[in-house]
């Protein structure tokens, strides 16, 4: 399950879709079937041809000295689903076409052939909760990456040295101040909680944070992809 | 006649001043049990994440459970004033009461949030003296 949805996994049925739809499922051919899906689940990302994607390598490497299992420390970036059978809001950056910081964008932009996908729903709440976990995460849009974290994070990654003292017993090597994908949704997830809670996933919240934590529901609620009918 | 009927403005500033007098009761009381902590990370409009010298685990706070202690020692809710406006920043010193729970509360106290650093300091030499 915590593979998450393959590319090579088989269309489950098709669509007709009169609307625009971003390049990639256009040329790919296929949509993601998001109707089982509620606003405020977590949706993670990795892509499959991580030659081609460094920046995925390092997290990926990185989450893994840190401790956390392959199946989990694959996941390198997060979004919160919107509820809307397609859109996301996500902290991005360096991502074609938008501006760097949290945006609203479709899912279907991952619909490339390229990357496997995976959805979890955060555990005991209400569904009321949960979209406040959405509501939360578009409250951020138009914020932007800190410059500084997202040089920390780099370093942090392509040192070798990961996110982590070596030790695992004094924290993490660098703290997160500003927005990064995880952190958008773990700050998403704290507003919808309100009160006084000690955080979720700790200081450094990562994908494979989100990925192995048991705050999210065992079975996770079922994607598949949809062929795009030709007319 | 209607008039009568209807909360004069000297009424409803009693009424306003009766439950700043409540609260000032009720977070007197609890502050007493407080514990000092530090801030860690702002999200304006949205959270306050703190982290105190007592525990390894930092707390988060929404802004319904933010108060400010005013001046003159009266309490009041937070009511969405700019954190800069408060003194609030990275590292300021704040107040954490009956955390962790949906009853936490953090409370800002503008005149000693300016105060950075100490805490932080200490808990981290702390915890360079507990793995060493």
């Amino acid at each position: 399950m915590s593979d998450g949805l393959l590319p090579s996994a088989p269309p489950g049925g098709s669509i007709r879709i009169d609307r625009q739809l971003p390049l990639e499922a256009r040329t790919w051919g296929r949509v993601l079937d998001l109707s089982q899906l509620e606003a405020g689940d977590l949706i993670l990302t990795r892509s499959c041809e991580s030659a081609s994607d460094p920046i995925s390598i390092a997290i990926a490497r990185a989450q893994e000295k840190g401790g956390f299992d392959k199946r989990h420390a694959q996941w390198t970036h997060a979004a919160v689903y919107l509820g809307d059978d397609e859109h996301l809001c996500e902290a991005n950056f360096k991502n074609g076409g938008y501006p760097n910081g949290v945006i609203i964008r479709s899912a279907f932009g991952y619909c490339d052939g390229n990357h496997a996908i995976r959805a979890r729903r955060p555990a005991r709440m209400t569904a009321k909760q949960r979209l406040r976990i959405a509501i939360g995460a578009v409250s951020n849009v138009g914020k932007s990456y800190s410059i500084s974290q997202i040089k920390d994070f780099a370093m942090a990654a392509y040192s070798g040295k990961g996110f982590w003292d070596g030790t695992g017993k004094r924290g993490p090597r660098i703290k997160m101040r500003g927005l990064v994908c995880s952190t958008l949704y773990q700050d998403a997830y704290n507003f919808a909680l309100q009160g006084g809670y000690r955080i979720a996933w700790g200081i450094l919240c990562t994908p494979a944070h989100l990925s192995a934590s048991p705050d999210f529901e065992e079975n996770d609620p079922p994607l598949r992809w949809l062929e795009i009918a030709k007319t | 006649m209607a008039n009568e009927q209807e909360p004069t403005p000297r009424a409803a500033g009693g009424e306003s001043h009766q439950l700043l007098e409540q609260q000032t009761k009720e977070f007197t009381a609890r502050a007493k049990g407080a514990l000092e902590a530090r801030v860690q990370r702002l999200v304006p409009g949205s959270l306050v994440y703190v982290e105190t010298a007592s525990d390894d685990h930092p707390f988060v706070f929404g802004l319904s459970n933010v108060v400010i202690r005013q001046i003159d020692g009266s309490y009041s809710r937070y009511c969405g004033e700019p954190f800069g406006q408060l003194g609030l920043a990275v590292g300021s010193s704040v107040l954490v009461v009956d955390a962790p729970g949906p009853d936490a509360t953090l409370i800002i106290d503008p005149a000693r949030a300016s105060q950075t650093g100490g805490l932080l300091s200490r808990a981290r030499i702390r915890n360079l003296f507990k793995t060493r």
